[in-house]
């Protein structure tokens, strides 16, 4: 069986890291994007089952790359969920519009990412490893 | 009508409540207020900045941390000891965080903007200067042993 795919894309490497530490217990496979258009590249060559997606990036941000993805075949049914520090209705309601999953403003806990990515994919903790026995 | 060019909020009240949600929620670090036995230590520090633009606002957000509280706050956000970039992106990213609240809380009385990206500097203390029309605030706390300095400088319209 396949491990889901989740794409993070953020122009900050601490964002990228943080995400990547919320789903370190869980089995699946997590790909990394530093903006829009290496997100759209990666989203393209991955065929990832869910991107977290920052809004505020340089080169091409958030909102580009979700219109770009709706325009294409492959990427425009993929479940987004944006994970940003911007928190604007204009923003929010354009996103929604793009058919955007969940919001999450920054500052964010694990728990509440991992329970938002949990109701669109299914997250398996990765078995406990065994511990060596005590002396 | 006459529109007002006047903040209706303290920027000093909303730099603490940014300033502390982020450190509580993301750090789960406390801080608070300076007080004027609290010398500001005399190091080089990190300087992260962040813009917020709107029709009627023009702000920057300053935070400033020395090196070993930046490295401290790198560590707990991604979980283990970060070096070079990582600190540099690390102090940037809790800048864009705390301007975004920042940011909500002009949107709300009236002002909206956008958040512009990070830039990040390393070297002495900087204190932004206030102009005609201009308005600055200036505060300092203390998380532990370590000094905080943030500065919004904002720049309102009618």
């Amino acid at each position: 069986m396949s491990l889901p795919k989740i794409l993070s894309v953020d122009d900050s490497r601490t964002m990228r890291m943080m995400v990547k530490r919320a789903f370190r217990d869980f089995q699946c496979e997590l790909f990394e994007a530093a903006d829009g258009a290496e997100g759209l590249a990666a989203a393209l060559a991955n065929k990832p089952d869910l991107i977290v997606l920052d809004y505020n990036m340089p080169v091409m941000d958030g909102v580009t790359m979700l219109r770009n993805m709706r325009e294409n075949a492959d990427l425009k049914r993929t479940p987004v969920i944006m994970l940003s520090a911007e928190d604007s209705n204009e923003i929010i309601s354009t996103v929604a519009r793009l058919g955007v999953r969940d919001y999450i403003i920054k500052p964010f806990e694990d728990e509440n990412l991992l329970s938002k990515v949990n109701r669109i994919i299914n997250l398996e903790r990765k078995p406990e490893t065994d511990q060596p026995a005590a002396v | 009508m006459m529109i007002s060019s006047q903040l209706p909020v303290s920027l000093s009240e909303t730099a603490e409540r940014a300033l502390k949600e982020i450190f509580s929620k993301q750090l789960k670090l406390s801080l608070g207020p300076a007080t004027s036995s609290d010398e500001i230590p005399d190091l080089k520090v990190f300087h992260a900045s962040v813009s917020i633009t709107g029709e009627r606002v023009k702000a920057s957000v300053l935070l400033q941390i020395s090196e070993a509280f930046a490295a401290k706050a790198t560590k707990i956000l991604i979980g283990c000891d970060g070096a070079g970039e990582e600190i540099e992106d690390a102090t940037g990213e809790l800048c864009n965080m705390i301007s975004g609240r920042i940011k909500s809380e002009l949107t709300t009385a009236g002002f909206p903007g956008v958040l512009g990206t990070p830039t990040i500097t390393f070297g002495s203390r900087i204190d932004l200067r206030d102009t005609i029309g201009s308005e600055l605030c200036r505060t300092e706390w203390v998380c532990g042993t370590d000094h905080i300095n943030l500065q919004i400088l904002i720049h309102t319209q009618p």
